[in-house]
């Protein structure tokens, strides 16, 4: 009768708790948002399964290993986020993914990613004015770049307790971008603006690509040393896709590896997504002000494309700018169907890509420079 | 499975303009649709997922207030909301004879656009440009 | 520590500045080197491409004629001949999916290739509008000649 009772006192009804089952209801969620509302599907369906997972009653996933006995699965998983491994492995698989030639055709739209950026910083003051640490805001304000695993990076280095809220923030906000992104567009630029076409760009040559990521690293490199995991491993991905011999190591990269490292990332995320860590007054605050960057950088990219378009006298459409926060393609093809409300025959897409995935650069000097004087 | 081979498919006006490896990408994501006189393909309101390229039949596409286009050329193109935001059918599509079609999964061949965004814009250009010479009856875009 | 306190104690405005800086001084420098480099590989850009393009130009293909879809009649009269009565019934201009519905309640038999025949042969006409209309004057023309004289659309089924 006692084996009975302790077999009781070990199921998890037995051990519920509120807190707990209120973060697995924000877990079937965000699981009904990946798989019916097709937001981030790649990445919400892992994470929400990790939330799940981890939130159980006397759930072993995430336990520490103690008295000889291992610890749990996520617990050994989630040592590729501490020990910083995944976030640069997926970097390289973008890498080998992204066609950077709209970047390389037309290289000023590096400085629309650059102002993009600008989000960051600002958040960051207001995280600190909320009584957050230097390395807390910076974790937090890094949402702004609108880059997931730059985010993961970050705060797995920074904050690691506050990893699963802005996680979780970064990536809804990533899927909500065509929401968040036309009204802000529409607010900041005129009817006349919107309307203007883009020249053609130029093709690029097979040299250009494959000495683009060499050019990267070395300046960057050189500039940044502390951005060199992602930066780094965002142009190996793309020197494997464009210098045309190590063609097998593109496609693992984008597929296979990839794949694997987004499933395990997924899952611990969703692992630090515990009771104890996501129901706080911080989970909201971050909820709140990663909303707050992306939306400030959406105003500095497009402001800054009105810059540009007044300094080359019409040529560069404003809308562009907006591509800088680099939810890539995402913000893109944004631009492109807010181009298109006004003049239909507008094709903003392919332009709105340089900055696009000049964002991506943007965003990791940007955690760079937060690694390296933080 | 193609009826027409890659040599035929390559002739239709929006693959025309298409280099090697440009078509080398956008290849495996067609796929052959073959339909029955009187099936309707597409519902106006429903989830966009598939653009299609006329390969043979006549269509017909109408709204729910009862207005309506047809069209019949071969290279002519239906559903194209599936690579538009909100991505919606805008129309019904109804297949007055039986026919053959290509399908382009639209989720796919956005999917391109990170790798190659031009690509994605060469087709979207074709597709604007005979969306613009299609009858204009006030439909939504 | 909150507010100015907060932001003042963690140097939060030089590290704001700084970043900004940092990151535009950084992708300018990139700008810059990228938008000489196809000036320097300049030569060494591949032909081949512009030859496949240029090739395309001087042998445009000739576009195909279209073919018509195929109709299950022997026949147009007798297809015309119904139709024109529903359409008078219903009056113009019409829709066309009404017509098809209409058509189909009252027996018409394969009523979705029959109206797309008479589109073909331009009987049933579009005004641009969405609506259609019967072509009066093709229809008499087509019923007035009568079967099997010149002129008239004989199609196997």
């Amino acid at each position: 009768m006692d084996k009975f009772f302790y077999f009781i006192n070990q199921t998890g009804f037995a051990n519920i708790e509120l807190s707990g089952l209120a973060m697995m209801a924000i877990g079937l969620f965000l699981l009904y948002l990946g798989i019916a509302k097709k937001y981030e599907p790649l990445l919400l369906v892992p994470i929400s399964f990790g939330i799940l997972l981890v939130n159980f009653p006397l759930s072993p996933m995430m336990a520490q290993p103690e008295n000889g006995q291992p610890g749990g699965l996520l617990h050994y998983l989630y040592l590729g986020i501490e020990l910083g491994i995944y976030p640069p492995l997926i970097f390289m698989g973008i890498g080998a993914l992204t066609d950077f030639s709209p970047l390389i055709s037309n290289p000023k739209t590096l400085l629309l990613g650059a102002a993009a950026q600008a989000g960051i910083f600002a958040t960051f003051l207001a995280m600190l004015a909320l009584g957050f640490t230097d390395l807390e805001a910076a974790a937090i304000s890094i949402i702004g770049g609108a880059d997931g695993p730059t985010a993961i990076y970050l705060s797995s280095q920074m904050a690691p307790h506050l990893l699963g809220a802005i996680s979780v923030a970064a990536y809804s906000y990533m899927a909500l971008v065509p929401m968040i992104q036309p009204p802000i567009m529409r607010l900041l630029t005129t009817k006349k603006e919107r309307m203007i076409e883009m020249q053609e760009l130029r093709e690029t040559s097979k040299r250009e690509r494959i000495l683009f990521p060499i050019i990267v690293i070395l300046v960057t490199g050189l500039f940044l040393p502390t951005a060199l995991p992602l930066l780094g491993m965002l142009m190996l991905g793309n020197l494997f896709r464009e210098c045309g011999v190590t063609d097998r190591l593109s496609k693992a990269a984008q597929n296979e590896l990839n794949n694997i490292i987004v499933i395990f990332l997924g899952l611990t995320v969703g692992a630090k997504c515990s009771a104890h860590y996501f129901l706080t007054v911080e989970t909201i605050q971050i909820l709140i002000f990663g909303l707050v960057a992306f939306g400030i950088g959406t105003a500095t990219g497009v402001l800054m494309g009105k810059l540009m378009c007044m300094a080359t006298g019409g040529k560069v459409n404003p809308l562009i700018g907006a591509a800088g926060v680099s939810a890539v393609p995402m913000s893109a093809r944004v631009c492109q169907t807010v181009g298109q409300e006004d003049n239909p025959s507008n094709f903003l897409l392919m332009f709105a890509m340089g900055p696009n995935v000049g964002g991506v650069i943007g965003s990791a000097v940007a955690a760079g420079i937060f690694l390296a004087v933080l | 499975m193609h009826h027409l081979d890659a040599g035929q498919i390559k002739k239709l006006k929006i693959f025309r303009d298409l280099l090697p490896n440009e078509w080398d990408q956008l290849y495996p994501l067609l796929s052959h649709v073959w339909v029955i006189e009187g099936e309707q393909m597409l519902r106006q309101g429903e989830r966009a997922h598939c653009f299609f390229v006329i390969l043979r039949g006549h269509f017909m596409i109408h709204y729910n207030d009862g207005r309506a286009i047809t069209l019949n050329q071969k290279g002519d193109i239906i559903g194209w909301s599936s690579v538009s935001f909100p991505s919606e059918y805008t129309a019904n599509v109804t297949a007055l004879t039986k026919g053959e079609l290509l399908c382009i999964s639209g989720t796919e061949f956005l999917e391109l656009l990170q790798s190659n965004s031009g690509l994605v814009e060469k087709v979207l250009k074709k597709i604007n440009k005979f969306i613009q010479t299609r009858p204009q009856i006030g439909y939504l875009q | 520590m909150k507010g100015l306190e907060a932001i003042s104690h963690y140097h939060g405005v030089s590290l704001a500045v700084l970043g900004v800086t940092v990151v535009f001084i950084a992708l300018v420098v990139l700008a810059v080197i990228i938008s000489r480099l196809h000036v320097v590989l300049g030569v060494w850009e591949n032909p081949k491409a512009w030859l496949d393009r240029v090739r395309l130009w001087v042998f445009p293909e000739k576009p195909e004629k279209p073919e018509p879809p195929g109709p299950y009649f022997d026949d147009i009269h007798e297809s015309a001949r119904q139709l024109n009565l529903l359409i008078h019934a219903i009056g113009e201009p019409f829709s066309l999916p009404a017509l098809i519905e209409k058509a189909e309640k009252i027996g018409i038999s394969h009523a979705h290739s029959v109206v797309s025949h008479l589109i073909v042969s331009h009987l049933i006409v579009p005004d641009q509008k969405g609506y259609f209309y019967w072509n009066q004057k093709e229809c008499d023309r087509l019923l007035g000649k009568g079967r099997g004289k010149k002129g008239v659309e004989t199609i196997n089924g």
